[in-house]
């Protein structure tokens, strides 16, 4: 084909690329010097051709593989790859003992493998000292738990001797009162507003009862607040108190009579304070006389949770407490109740104790149960 | 894994674990956290571990976290070697133990702990690989080129001593 002004650029780009043949070569550059103009798009096009650059890539000796071959030969030249792979336990026998009979005929081997063997780290002894506190205690949740048990089951018993063996607990009525709402009794407000007047409790039963031995006196018609009033009166002459339980003056006859063995005394109304919120000085004339309280032989709690630390419960020996517990061969009621009262004040931290009130024979004519929070008194009755 | 399974991890693998973490972080506060975090990570899954596999699951578990920290704290940095031969040459040192401590010190992060699991606790090439997540060959690499690293290193040192 010609070379001529019109396909004159093909020519042209088939040099660049390479493609054109020798005569086509010497044949275009006879037409770039008939036509020095188009000799100058060639100047233009060179350069985008790219030359060849001689680039490697610099970690290529990292791609390599930097330890032997089982089926690798030992050399002068991976001397020190065999030293390592000995050192790592990666050679075969064959191997093994090639290595060794280079070590044992070079002095210069024998050095370098020397030191390729002190590149080994040596395990230095390192004591952790935070191990105890990483353990965990074995069976204490077990422990715990019978613990638990014990003591609920204790405290059970304990409700079930105070309130079943005394007297009959129906003619007596508990009242409950807040400060404040003891603070609005001592007000001379209305008796017939409700709010004014101490909250009492009094199961139905006995409302019953009153109202049939009573009747008289009592007639279904009166509102409660009407009922109330002339015990409020009563309560106003009373001392301060949180929680009182009082004896009914108005009880009927026959559940008095169940009461004759009780020592006069004890028919006075009792109150139950709280001795922190009350102090001797707040005691009136006329007010009820605290039975003679002995406390029990029972040795102290001296441990309450409330005044140890975490880690002094953590190291606490329950079942060294358990069976302080349960190698007490003679299980009175006694025994249960105070176990129980123990096992309350290990687990709430409180220091509740139990003591008896006893009369000149030694009897035991009451119970109270004690803390520095409260104090709450329980005579116990003697059926004839 | 019982209660008594964990508590004798504890005595057997809680000084391997506190020494291999420590001579990573050169840290002994960090490195007691970890371990710390470590076991109350066991305890979690106390009845997921088998006894078998614990002491596995303790340097994984380690391992992950002292990585995590690692990152966090912008320690992981590489060494150039002509750098750290600069650097030696100014420090004196008495005897090999100091200068492999060195040389340890200056390993990247992943042939420290590599070299410290294959030296320091014997385990395989398998093991590491399962403990650190690499494959086994890039274990076998990173132990390699870290022997070749210690005597670098060690060579160049004792030319100084």
């Amino acid at each position: 084909m010609k070379i001529d002004r019109h396909n004159y650029e093909a020519f042209l780009l088939d040099l660049l690329e390479g493609n054109l043949s020798v005569e086509d070569q010497q044949e275009l550059h006879h037409f770039l010097k008939l036509n020095p103009d188009c000799a100058d798009e060639l100047t233009e096009l060179e350069p985008w051709v790219l030359e060849k650059e001689h680039i490697s890539f610099p970690y290529r000796q990292l791609l390599n593989k930097e330890f032997p071959e089982p089926s690798s030969q030992l050399n002068e030249h991976n001397f020190d790859l065999f030293s390592i792979a000995r050192l790592e336990g990666d050679l075969s026998a064959k191997q093994l003992a090639d290595h060794q009979s280079m070590i044992s005929s070079s002095d210069l081997r024998s050095q370098q493998w020397s030191e390729w063997q002190q590149t080994r780290l040596l395990a230095d002894t390192m004591v952790f000292k935070g191990k105890d506190q990483l353990k965990k205690k074995t069976g204490l949740r077990n422990r715990a738990l019978w613990i638990s048990v014990f003591s609920a089951a204790a405290a059970v018993t304990l409700l079930l001797v105070l309130f079943m063996a005394g007297p009959d607990f129906s003619g007596q009525k508990l009242s409950v009162e807040t400060p404040l709402e003891a603070a609005n009794s001592q007000t001379p407000d209305d008796p017939d507003q409700p709010e004014s007047q101490p909250i009492q409790e009094e199961p139905e039963e006995n409302q019953k009862d009153h109202l049939t031995v009573e009747g008289s006196t009592q007639t279904p018609a009166q509102t409660p607040a009407q009922q109330r009033a002339p015990e409020a009166q009563e309560e106003k002459s009373k001392p301060n108190a949180m929680f009182s339980i009082t004896r009914d003056q108005k009880r009927p006859l026959e559940i008095e009579s169940k009461s004759k063995a009780i020592p006069r005394d004890d028919l006075q109304p009792r109150v139950l304070k709280i001795s922190a919120h009350q102090t001797n000085a707040s005691f009136q004339p006329g007010a009820p006389v605290p039975d003679q309280i002995k406390t029990l032989d029972v040795p102290p709690v001296s441990i309450h949770l409330g005044s140890l630390s975490f880690a002094q419960i953590y190291e606490m020996d329950l079942q060294e407490v358990f069976e302080d517990y349960t190698q007490e061969r003679d299980f009175s009621l006694w025994t249960v109740a105070n176990a129980g009262i123990k096992g309350i004040n290990k687990i709430a931290g409180s220091d509740i104790s139990l003591l008896a009130s006893r009369d000149e024979e030694g009897e035991v004519t009451g119970f109270r149960l004690k803390s520095r929070r409260f104090s709450v008194t329980r005579p116990l009755g003697q059926e004839e | 894994m019982t209660v008594g399974e964990y508590n004798k991890a504890v005595d057997v693998y809680a000084d391997n674990l506190y020494r291999f973490i420590l001579k990573n972080l050169k840290d002994a506060a960090m490195a007691e956290d970890i371990i710390q975090d470590t076991f109350e990570k066991l305890w979690i899954k106390l009845e997921e571990v088998s006894a078998l596999k614990v002491k596995s699951y303790l340097f994984t578990t380690a391992y992950h976290t002292m990585i995590d920290y690692i990152r966090k704290e912008k320690r992981n940095r590489t060494v150039d070697p002509a750098s750290l031969y600069e650097e030696s040459e100014s420090n004196h040192y008495s005897d090999l133990g100091e200068v492999l401590e060195r040389a340890i010190q200056n390993l990247p992060a992943d042939q420290k702990a590599v070299v410290m699991l294959r030296d320091y606790e014997g385990y395989p090439y398998r093991e590491i690989s399962e403990i650190t997540g690499l494959n086994e060959s890039q274990v076998k690499v990173y132990i390699y080129r870290a022997r070749v690293f210690l005597k670098a290193y060690i060579g160049s040192m004792e030319k100084v001593i």
